[in-house]
């Protein structure tokens, strides 16, 4: 067991130095203060507003196959946070759970999901049954969670959205973005509002359900050309 | 997991400083992480993995590595934990996708020639202690649910490090 599991440790020790760029970047030691470690109990809406606003994000509630969401954005990039395990009365508040999803149209291969999951893994990108990516990051305050802490969360995750919208250029053959359907070698950066029906709904308890497919109707779409390309390793 | 979630009520109040089991940590280094362990009742024990600290835990018939991570030099101020269980059989990448679609908590990737179910926590300004608990049991779940999905992929047993 021992030689299994230090060889194991062995080899992947080398892609956790490399996976732990991106979250190491935005992570720095910081002496604790009061002040730092104090708390929020859940994720409801009402609880978290006040930090977006303190931490610069836009935010409006919105919902999400008809559970309560929270779109979230700042410069190019576009996140939705789903509280979920509500224990609140009607089961609407209270919420433990949160899940920090963010949305590409269109997706590269499983094998290049698996790559930048296997660098990256702060969160993961999985590609969704309708063909689209999803970003995923997921949040458990059952017995409290910083503030500050949480502030970083968010930029983590937005740095891995970038991250994520950047590593997909480099696979991809762009042309132009010029209109706003997907094609061979082009991903589209159209943000329509047709929506997509019949994709099922996002159950509120965690673990049960994935994101199906994004709502157009939210608008909460990343466009990879507003980040940069990185070099494909 | 989700019974995990669901009858864990917070009950924790902030104590910043120290590794008090019911307060604040301001990081994963490895002393911290071993005196939460043996508060909790965990089966551990440290493995020195090319230099690294890597905290083996036991738990109901599983083994799970916690990586300290987004370390301050050395082996202390570290920030973030890798939170990980190893497979020797990798499943197709197209698999892989498939169970990550059901999984928000922890993510399935592949590393060479194994499996690797990995979840991330960050301490950059403290995160409560007992969050190392509850995240142990949530991701013990994970494994469950990807031990019941290798199941119904292959057909066969998952074959665990160790197994």
């Amino acid at each position: 067991m021992r030689s299994f599991f230090v060889g194991a440790a062995l080899s992947i020790a080398a892609s956790l130095s490399l996976g732990a760029v991106g979250t190491a970047a935005a992570q720095t030691m910081n002496a604790l203060s009061d002040a730092d470690t104090a708390m929020i109990f859940n994720f409801d809406y009402p609880t978290i507003a006040p930090l977006l606003d303190q931490y610069g994000y836009a935010h409006e509630p919105t919902s999400y196959y008809g559970n309560d969401a929270i779109k979230v954005s700042k410069n190019q990039t576009v996140m939705m946070l789903l509280p979920t395990v509500c224990r609140g009365a009607g089961n609407d508040n209270g919420c433990v759970g949160l899940a920090m999803l963010g949305f590409f149209r269109d997706s590269v291969s499983d094998a290049q999901n698996t790559a930048f999951n296997n660098r990256l893994f702060f969160s993961h990108a999985e590609t969704t049954t309708d063909g689209n990516t999803v970003i995923e990051r997921y949040l458990i305050s059952d017995h409290g969670f910083s503030k500050r802490t949480f502030g970083v969360e968010l930029e983590v995750f937005a740095e891995t959205i970038q991250a994520y919208g950047s590593f997909i250029n480099a696979y991809r053959q762009t042309v132009s973005f010029d209109s706003d359907q997907p094609a061979p070698g082009k991903i589209g950066n159209g943000f329509g509002t047709g929506g997509e029906p019949g994709r099922g709904h996002l159950r509120r308890r965690p673990l049960e359900a994935a994101p199906g497919a994004f709502n157009d109707g939210a608008d909460a779409v990343n466009d990879p050309a507003a980040f940069p390309a990185l070099v494909a390793e | 997991m989700i019974a995990a979630l669901l009858t864990a009520m917070p009950t924790a109040m902030a104590q910043p400083g120290g590794a008090d089991p019911e307060g604040v940590i301001a990081s994963f280094d490895p002393p911290t992480l071993s005196a939460l362990l043996d508060a909790y009742g965990y089966d551990h024990d440290v493995v020195d993995s090319d230099g690294q600290t890597v905290i083996r835990v036991a738990f109901e018939g599983r083994t799970i590595a916690l990586w300290p991570r987004a370390c301050n030099g050395g082996q202390t101020g570290c920030l973030g934990l890798a939170i990980e269980a190893y497979y020797h059989e990798p499943l197709s990448d197209g698999a892989i996708n498939d169970f990550n679609k059901t999984a928000y908590i922890a993510t399935m990737s592949r590393d060479g020639g194994h499996a690797v179910l990995r979840r991330y926590l960050m301490a950059d300004y403290g995160i409560a202690a007992r969050s190392i608990d509850l995240n142990i049991r949530t991701f013990a779940g994970a494994m469950d649910q990807y031990t019941a999905f290798f199941q119904k992929r292959t057909g066969l047993p998952v074959v665990a490090p160790g197994q």
